[in-house]
């Protein structure tokens, strides 16, 4: 601000000085003249005269206004003057620059700007640095970080001393009378200190208390989200102490939070969760945490204490923690776990492609200050000021720079809009939380500043480099024919190299992304998606088994339904619980396996293949012995070799150990996401063991609307007070599971799609300029006999051997940058031979096909222009 | 005459201009017109100074504190830009003095007829 005042007052000085000398010239005039006419001259005489020995008023002041210190500042406006005019006498050159520019600059503005909103930013929570997550690890092969279970978190919250709290939080639906209906709204289950942990006071109201954890459900407490408060209950400020009937129970509002705080992002409310026994479940785990460190206390403090304890607990409760142990990872870190190493994948994508539009201007400068060598030249031998001179072409690039970023920043504002609406708008894809975080701001300005500048650099550098070494005998002899080109063609030669070499990464990249989507796409689910439909079952608080017959009765014989079923997962993917043999106890103890409380009909649902014994039926009710089913991998894995029906397994079940025969065995039926291996997995009967919530799944005709409503009037025919949810395809389901990597296979595909333009057009444009080089020699073969077909061979193999230099040299790169993506793949090696050659090959053949142009114009040489031309 | 005079005109010494501007002002501010007539009286016509050597001096001694100036109306009644030596250009003016008084010493010294 204050540098823009002072700009503007040496301006307005600047006005009054200038006006100054104007009048101080006019003063000597008129008194010279008048002086002459006291002297007795004639008027005009005098005035003439007083002019004349006055001298050229123009180059007086002009000089004059030189020793003011301005020139500076006066020279550079010239420049970009100059500039100005001298791009805008090549239109053609300045449209390709400005385009390619824009392509590099925009995708990497809207990269980082997403990699800042969710990497680099910090939380919008007070001294995140000190928030930190804690996770169980799975001591099996394919383990890694999992989520925690209640008694474990128990646990760590008494013992641990480096952390000040400990809160825990999953999700979850409610049924919320608003009005006249029932709805089913997003709600964050959590332990009562979660909003303390986050340091975050509510607006309205308080959070939760010490006591709201072990109330039983029926008397719950709800904080609300700013956006429900707003939305639905008009920004009531007396909200605070009201109750709203929930579908099972009633709920009293406590506190409504500030709009800042999102956190799950989807929260409409919070709900406090671990009471009636939910605290003592061990060997489920399904809660994440979030916990704020002691002040001092870092983050490898932390770690070291939570795995001194899981020790402790793993030795104290081997059945179900034992080798399991625990990790602790910076909070903001482990929220963005899933989509760190795609993003900075990406990132790594963009700079690829900015090198390779520098490479491409690089080239293309170098051709026209090639042209321009004989202006330089002359300009240098008249007495041009050599640093005048660099500072124009300075001043060139930077004109050019600047309209390419401005052109990149408009570029990426859209590609944003663009890139956000490729993804489905689910909870599920990871990168859709950070849309509204997704903003040009001063750091991500900062950061195109840098590249803009990067490109200014090399915009300028390659002119400037090829000019400052120009002698007076190089412009007089036509531009340096001869020596000088050579050192030309090679610099312009690597660049085209280069390109090459940075296509073939980023071909490389994309090809084994499309592969990998291809393949996710082509998964065996183990059932057939189509004509699936899936929605949560809101069950009453009473006489669930009453209820749950009559609905699914009732749904079952809906015109249009060919069958339904009951399961406890949700969307795919989640229960875990631990099992063992009964007959020979598995040498580690119990192993977490996939369990799935399903109704006998979900095998006709999803039909999976029978592979021994037999499904559930009407056999299997509450009071018959217990039985399970399990999957063709857990058969393969705990009883290799055996037939397992018959035999018996042990499932560790709410601190119980329950015996089951095993029935039947059926073909893996895959809940996980198609990068993830399917679970090993155990299925027993929803009457005999009912899960807390239950999800319907349903094969029928109709679109989810009309099934929504079918669902809805069985509900309402045996209860008025619960709402169904929305219900969604199974092929919906999918393809938002496979959204976020095929978002990805399509970003590094139009990456690579860019590069591999930009490089065609850079090898097109170095042969098509050697060739006008060297039509001298072309003319002279011609003229010697040289056939057409010779001097287009001559031209496509320059060509071919430019970019095979290229890509031996990008293939050795990609060989090792591939692996850096590896988690990013799908049954593909980073280094899957097809894939390579693939791509080398689809390049190559590129590379020959630009190159055919210029061949052509070279064979069409007519030889009387070899005469012509010196 | 007027052929003659040119003839006999001597082209100022770079440098020596800012010293004859600044002997010029010590008796009391003058435009940039009386100025150039000063030098030209009291060098009897040998010294001519031109506008395009006279104003950049001017300005550039102005810049270097050396003089200030200021608009007022001159005994005829025209409006002009005076100039007057600051306290710093009186320091100058000394120095330049002294300077000019060794260098034209040493050139003494240098161009006077050898003897045999």
């Amino acid at each position: 601000m204050r540098w823009v005042l002072n700009r503007l007052r040496t301006l307005l000085r600047r006005h009054k000085q200038e006006q100054d000398l104007q009048d101080e010239v006019a003063a000597h005039l008129r008194m010279d003249a008048i002086e002459r006419i006291e002297h007795g001259a004639v008027p005009d005489d005098a005035r003439q005269a007083a002019r004349r020995d006055f001298g050229n008023v123009l180059v007086v002041t002009e000089a004059t206004r030189s020793t003011w210190g301005w020139t500076l500042l006066d020279q550079c406006l010239q420049d970009s003057r100059y500039a100005l005019r001298s791009l805008l006498k090549r239109p053609g050159f300045i449209a390709v620059t400005v385009v390619t520019l824009a392509l590099g600059i925009g995708a990497n503005t809207a990269i980082f700007s997403i990699v800042n909103a969710a990497l680099l930013r910090p939380l919008p929570f007070p001294e995140p640095e000190r928030l930190a997550s804690i996770f169980s690890i799975n001591p099996s092969p394919n383990g890694g970080l999992w989520m925690v279970g209640p008694a474990d978190f128990r646990d760590w919250r008494e013992q641990s001393t480096t952390f000040e709290r400990i809160s825990a939080y999953s999700g979850s639906g409610l049924s919320l009378w608003i009005g006249e209906r029932p709805e089913e709204i997003y709600a964050a289950r959590v332990t009562w200190n979660f909003f303390d942990t986050f340091g975050v006071a509510p607006l309205l109201g308080h959070g939760f208390e010490v006591a709201d954890e072990a109330n039983p459900p029926d008397i719950s407490s709800v904080v609300l989200s700013h956006r429900f408060w707003v939305n639905r209950f008009g920004s009531d400020p007396n909200i605070v102490g009201k109750t709203i009937k929930g579908g099972r129970s009633l709920l009293r509002v406590v506190g409504v939070m500030p709009p800042s705080f999102k956190f799950p992002d989807t929260a409409e409310v919070w709900i406090p969760m671990g009471c009636c026994g939910e605290m003592t479940r061990r060997a489920t785990r399904y809660w994440r945490t979030v916990g704020r460190l002691q002040d001092g206390q870092s983050v490898e403090s932390a770690r070291a204490e939570m795995k001194a304890i899981a020790e402790r607990l793993a030795q104290l409760y081997p059945k179900e923690n034992r080798n399991w142990s625990a990790d602790v990872l910076p909070f903001n870190r482990a929220i963005v776990q899933d989509i760190r190493q795609a993003l900075w994948v990406l990132m790594g994508a963009v700079v690829f492609v900015i090198v390779i539009a520098c490479a491409n201007i690089a080239g293309l400068t170098l051709v026209h200050s090639a042209s321009r060598r004989r202006e330089i030249g002359v300009r240098l031998a008249l007495g041009a000021n050599r640093w005048r001179l660099i500072r124009q072409l300075f001043v060139e690039g930077l004109l050019v720079s600047v309209l390419g970023t401005a052109a990149g920043l408009l570029f990426a504002k859209w590609s944003i809009g663009a890139l956000f609406s490729l993804l489905p708008q689910t909870t599920f894809t990871p990168l859709i939380r950070f849309r509204e975080g997704v903003q040009l701001d001063t750091t991500v300005l900062l950061f195109t500043a840098l590249i803009s500048a990067f490109t200014a650099v090399v915009l300028t550098l390659v002119p400037v480099w090829n000019s400052l070494n120009l002698t007076l005998a190089d412009s007089v002899r036509g531009g340096g024919k001869k020596g000088t080109s050579r050192r030309e063609h090679r610099l312009y030669k690597l660049l085209v190299a280069g390109q090459f070499a940075c296509a073939i990464v980023l071909l490389a990249g994309a090809g084994l992304l499309m592969q990998s989507f291809v393949r996710m796409l082509n998964v065996d689910y183990g059932y057939d998606p189509p004509g699936l439909m899936m929605m949560n079952l809101p069950l009453p608080i009473q006489g669930r088994e009453v209820f749950v017959d009559q609905v699914m009765q009732r749904i079952n014989a809906a015109p249009g339904v060919e069958s339904a079923a009951l399961m406890s997962y949700n969307r795919f993917g989640g229960l875990n619980q631990p099992i063992n043999r009964e007959d020979k106890p598995l040498a580690n103890g119990d192993v977490m396996v996939r369990y799935s409380s399903v109704t006998s009909d979900y095998f006709r649902v999803l039909r999976p293949r029978l592979l021994a014994g037999r499904v559930f039926d009407a056999r299997d009710s509450s009071n018959a012995p217990g039985v399970a089913i399990i999957n063709g991998r857990l058969a393969r894995e705990y009883f290799p070799g055996e037939d397992p029906v018959g035999r018996r397994i042990v499932l560790a079940y709410n601190n119980q150990r329950l015996s089951r025969e095993v029935i039947g065995v059926v073909s893996d039926i895959r809940q996980d996401a198609p990068g993830q291996p399917v679970q090993p997995e155990i299925m027993v009967p929803w009457p005999q063991l009912p899960w807390l919530s239950a999800n319907l799944i349903l094969r029928g005709e109709g679109d989810p609307a009309h099934v929504q409503k079918l669902v809805q009037e069985a509900i309402w025919s045996v209860d008025k007070n619960l709402a169904a949810s929305r219900a969604e395809t199974l092929d919906e389901v999918l393809s938002s599971q496979v959204a976020t990597p095929r978002l990805y296979s399509i970003l590094v595909g139009l990456f690579a799609a860019v590069a591999v333009v930009l490089a065609v057009v850079g090898i097109y444009g170095l042969l098509a300029y050697i060739v006008s080089r060297r039509t001298n020699e072309m003319a002279i073969r011609v003229a010697v006999g040289a056939k057409a077909s010779t001097l287009v061979r001559l031209v496509i193999l320059e060509g071919i051997r430019l970019s095979l230099a290229g890509i031996a040299l990008g293939l050795a790169g990609t060989a090792l940058l591939t692996r850096l993506m590896r988690s990013l793949l799908f049954e593909i090696s980073p280094t899957d031979p097809m894939t390579l050659t693939g791509v080398a090959i689809l390049l190559l053949m590129t590379a020959s096909a630009a190159s055919y142009i210029p061949a052509r114009r070279a064979a069409r040489t007519d030889p009387a222009v070899a005469l012509r031309n010196d | 005459m007027a052929i003659k005079a040119r003839e006999n005109r001597i082209d100022v010494l770079q440098g020596t201009l800012d010293m004859l501007i600044l002997q010029t002002l010590q008796w009391g501010p003058l435009h940039g017109l009386a100025i150039a007539q000063t030098i030209r009286t009291k060098s009897e016509d040998l010294l001519k100074i031109e506008a395009g050597s006279l104003y950049p001096a001017l300005h550039r001694l102005e810049q270097q504190g050396w003089l200030d100036s200021d608009w007022k109306t001159s005994e005829k009644g025209q409006r002009a830009k005076y100039y007057r030596l600051t306290r710093a250009g009186k320091k100058q003016l000394l120095a330049e003095q002294s300077k000019w008084e060794r260098l034209l010493k040493a050139i003494h010294l240098v161009m006077r007829p050898t003897e045999g």
